[in-house]
């Protein structure tokens, strides 16, 4: 069957996360967004897993379900339209902070664990490394390459998976505290990595680049920090719906199987280029080569983006598409959409009241985003909502790339797109 | 400077291997190279065999350090024979190779002792009384007490020794039997003592009956601070380099001189405080690192903004822990640029009751930490000298770590269980006029000098960054103490240093408000 898989997400107790980040929110929100597989977040936090094991039960082999009773309650607030199945698959995320060769790494890694008993053998084992109590993306003084050790030998189907890849601080090839290549990274276990997160500010033709990205799968995935981010970034599966079959179709990059993923526009992500967000300077990755990878305002060195560092670590140029590579289709999150047809905030009430309408209407939102003709929005009066989704489809955009931690802008919409019709059309 | 070089004052060091020799050595000024390039030259250059070298380190990691550093050094000799041990250790091996005073001789842990006790002394008596029959061990007497031998009986049938009977035991082997005493003498051509300003006199009689001709002695009385421990509760202070003084007119004192650990300003701060040391000889430590970052002096509301504002300060020099840190700008910038790893980082502070709210600060951002050294709930009355006293004795014994975990840790410790090691960057905290230097009601305070030194050690530690913290209240043994910075912060000079205000947490200023008052 196909069905869209978002494996990287977090919980209430990761650091800096929403309190709505509980089982039966993200069941409903899974619905609400046309996720099918969820990553569990945080399987680590000895708090998070016990929760997961009251609330959670077995489906699918390696996928679990809310509890019947609970699924219910949520039921009542996901509109008919989007009802449909929830999985969850255990999840969590590493931060590893070391010192390699001496220069400091900090590097974070997605885990994956086909059952509960797996899962707690990884949390037992760095539980005596560290504190795995305090938060729910625990940071270890860890090398990346001991802990893919870790994870292996305790499931042959437990994973390693190098988390948002390119981000500056905290990724394998992260410009600021990361490596040059998964060999530098892993060592002699290396072989044991077969896929990469791109994260938010890079998307597969930006990682085709790099030809020792070959023999890897790309996928994409939210990093959610509250339940309405789910499925920011997701991956398109066609397969049979268990844990081993994702894992099959991403390893063996099987693209009858691993269809897609779908993205972010890269630019909107927050380490795109280069800058210093203090200084509110935005640097294109030429420009911080001339001068010197230092920022204009106040002299300091720059963050320097993903873009930046994918051209540096390159060794071919833009267009050629690997072999097995997965598809790729860049989405803008419907809230944005509709907060730019509305020229108000996407976080805005007016702006959740027709999301919600929306969804009601149609479908879920990579239904909406991805399939629903543009006319039928159109027939329902939104003529410039269709309008904006006509163009994210055909890549019709105009960019504003994030940088140091400021998000990218992705505007759909020009002055002269709102007529006085147009807008009177939407109420 | 790799490994096998050495500077001027160093070769001189390791070539001096005649007769008596004192080798001050100041901190970072590559002490444990001097110690293994001299042992290496000794084998390697001299034809001294392995068997006939004695090389005595302060703790049980110094000494597998110092092996492993003699092997680098000496990569096709065979060091079997070789005798790296802690001056307990030594006593002990040569106590079996003798069977003296009996066969199997083992040490009583703490346990075993406070259960032979059991029919001798109340029980809430035992531990002082054991502390009192330490300092007279301590001293070199035999106590002759009824209880103490109805003890020392209880010890002998069951083949136990206390860990301060070894010395007394040896002593004696030597003195009943010098044939015994000739024969190790015989052995042991070339004995080299590393840290010897903490030696005590029990340990000093035993190496320097040993001892013949050849005899070095490499310590740095600024670093001298386990006075209280070494002198037996008795009324004078035994002084190790004195002692050698007297003991070997004929000696030769060369000096290392040259610091490769601290950057300048570190260490020209270090040598401001310590040179106020009324009874201490001058001498001075040039810095072979650049100047480096101005001292950071940070006073605090309390102990636990203290505690929480060093956590913060550790996140920034991490370049940012968590991804929440980056983005929300919490970590600020700093000024060297430059990241510091996990265990770049030590937490040093004067009692071990003063750990608890950095660990609280670190658990609640999920920083990895491992404290040294045993908590302590009791009244800090009692407290003090005790604890130091376990950092002591964990020193003579094994490692300061006693579990390694896999992972890399921020270190927190004491400043005494800091001594002999570095970190690139150190918080040296609670530097309260009453906490460092401690001090206590009553005239049993620790010697100000020693805490001098002590908040000099602490100091020393540091190679890049140190930062110095004070609290105004602080709860310490059930009690909330009003306190004033330490004296010792104001001997520091203010070009070196950084006054910082303690910040508050970072409120959202209304953007458009002009500092218009300034």
């Amino acid at each position: 069957m196909r069905f869209i898989a978002d494996l990287h997400i977090h919980s209430k107790y990761s650091r800096a996360c929403s309190p709505a980040l509980e089982p039966g929110p993200l069941y409903r929100w899974s619905q609400l967004k046309g996720i099918t597989v969820l990553g569990t977040g945080d399987f680590t936090h000895p708090g998070w897993f016990s929760m997961l094991q009251e609330q959670l039960v077995p489906a699918e082999p390696g996928l679990f379900q809310l509890k019947p009773e609970l699924a219910r309650q949520q039921d009542r607030n996901v509109p008919a339209s989007c009802r449909a199945a929830a999985r969850f698959l255990l999840e969590a995320e590493i931060s590893c902070i070391y010192k390699r060769d001496g220069k400091v790494r900090k590097v974070h890694h997605l885990v994956f664990a086909p059952s509960f008993e797996a899962a707690a053998r990884i949390g037992a084992s760095l539980g005596k490394i560290g504190n795995i109590r305090s938060d729910g993306r625990p940071i270890l003084g860890l090398d990346s390459r001991d802990l893919l050790r870790i994870v292996r030998e305790a499931s042959p189907e437990a994973y390693l998976v190098p988390a948002h890849a390119w981000t500056p601080h905290f990724a394998v090839f992260g410009s600021e505290s990361g490596f040059d290549s998964l060999e530098e990274c892993f060592g002699d276990l290396v072989g044991e990595i077969f896929a990469v997160e791109t994260g938010l500010s890079s998307d597969p033709p930006m990682n085709w680049r790099l030809s020792a990205l070959d023999r890897v799968a790309l996928i994409s995935n939210s990093d959610a920090h509250s339940p309405e981010k789910l499925g920011r970034e997701a991956n398109l599966f066609d397969c049979e719906l268990s844990y081993g079959a994702v894992f099959s179709a991403i390893r063996g990059r099987y693209p009858k199987w691993f269809l897609k993923t779908l993205e972010f526009f890269p630019e909107e992500g927050k380490y795109h280029v280069d800058g210093h967000r203090k200084c509110e300077v935005r640097l294109e990755p030429e420009e911080t080569i001339r001068r010197k990878g230092l920022c204009p305002s106040c002299g300091r060195p720059v963050t320097v983006g993903v873009l930046h560092r994918v051209e540096k670590l390159a060794d071919r140029k833009k267009g050629k598409k690997p072999s097995g590579a997965a598809d790729f289709e860049h989405l803008i999150p419907l809230k944005e959409i509709i907060g730019q047809a509305l020229r108000v905030g996407a976080g805005s009430v007016r702006v959740d009241a027709l999301y919600h309408r929306l969804l009601a209407r149609f479908s879920n939102e990579f239904h909406i985003l991805r399939e629903l003709p543009a006319k039928d929005l159109e027939k329902e009066g939104f003529p410039l909502l269709a309008l904006a989704l006509d163009r994210m489809r055909k890549g019709e955009v105009t960019l504003q790339p994030g940088f140091d931690g400021e998000y990218g802008v992705i505007s759909l919409l020009a002055k002269k797109d709102f007529s006085h019709q147009d807008q009177l059309a939407l109420f | 400077m790799n490994d096998s070089e050495l500077d001027s004052n160093q070769r001189a060091a390791v070539l001096a291997t005649e007769g008596a020799v004192v080798i001050a050595a100041g901190p970072g000024t590559g002490k444990t190279r001097v110690f293994a390039h001299r042992v290496a030259h000794l084998i390697r250059d001299r034809g001294v065999k392995p068997r006939e070298i004695l090389a005595v380190s302060f703790t049980r990691s110094a000494a597998s350090e110092m092996r492993e550093r003699i092997a680098a050094l000496l990569p096709d000799a065979d060091l079997s024979d070789l005798w790296v041990e802690t001056c307990h250790a030594a006593a002990l091996r040569i106590l079996r190779a003798e069977k003296h005073p009996f066969p199997e001789l083992a040490i009583a842990e703490e346990e075993q002792r406070l259960e032979l006790l059991a029919d001798i002394v109340p029980r809430g008596e035992a531990k002082a009384w054991l502390e009192e029959l330490r300092g007279s061990k301590q001293r070199l007497e035999w106590p002759q007490d009824e209880a103490s031998q109805r003890y020392q009986e209880a010890l002998r049938q069951r083949g136990l020794a206390d860990f301060d009977d070894l010395f007394l035991f040896v002593l004696r082997l030597f003195d009943e039997r010098p044939e015994v005493l000739e024969r190790w003498r015989g052995r042991f051509r070339h004995i080299i003592m590393d840290e010897f300003q903490d030696t005590s006199l029990a340990q000093y009689r035993f190496i320097s009956r040993l001892a013949g001709k050849d005899f070095c002695v490499i310590g740095d009385p600024d670093q001298s601070i386990y006075g209280f421990a070494n002198d037996g509760g008795s009324a004078e202070r035994f002084e190790p380099f004195t002692q050698f003084a007297k003991d070997r007119p004929d000696r030769r004192t060369l000096a290392l001189s040259e610091n490769y650990r601290s950057q300048g300003i570190i260490l020209d701060a270090a040598q401001q405080v310590i040179a106020r040391n009324p009874t201490r000889l001058p001498r001075q430590l040039r810095a072979r690192l650049e100047r480096g970052m101005p001292i950071d002096i940070s006073g605090h509301q309390s102990d636990r903004q203290e505690a929480e504002m060093v956590v913060r300060r550790i996140e920034s020099l991490l370049g940012g822990a968590s991804r929440f840190t980056v983005d929300t700008g919490w970590a600020r910038d700093e000024a060297d640029s430059r990241s510091y790893g996990l265990s770049d980082i030590a937490i040093l502070y004067r009692l071990n009751a003063q750990a608890r709210r950095f660990e609280l600060a670190l658990e609640r951002i999920g920083l990895p930490y491992m404290t040294y050294g045993k908590k302590t709930k009791k009244d800090g009355r009692e407290v003090l000298a005790e604890e130091d006293l376990e950092d002591f004795r964990d020193n003579e014994r094994a490692a300061p770590s006693l579990v390694h975990p896999a992972g890399e840790s921020i270190t927190l410790m004491t400043v005494h269980r800091a001594k002999g090691l570095e970190f690139p960057v150190v918080f040296l905290t609670g530097c309260e006029d009453g906490i460092l230097p401690y001090r206590r009601e009553g005239d049993d305070s620790p010697s100000p000098e020693e805490e001098r030194r002590l908040f000099y050690v602490g100091m020393t530690r540091a190679g890049s960054r140190l930062l110095i913290s004070y609290a105004r209240k602080r709860f310490l043994f059930g009690k909330t103490l009003a306190l004033e910075p330490s004296p010792f912060v104001a001997d520091i000079e203010d070009e070196l240093r950084r006054l910082e205000k303690s910040e508050a947490l970072p409120r959202k200023q209304p953007k458009n408000k002009q500092p218009e008052l300034f």
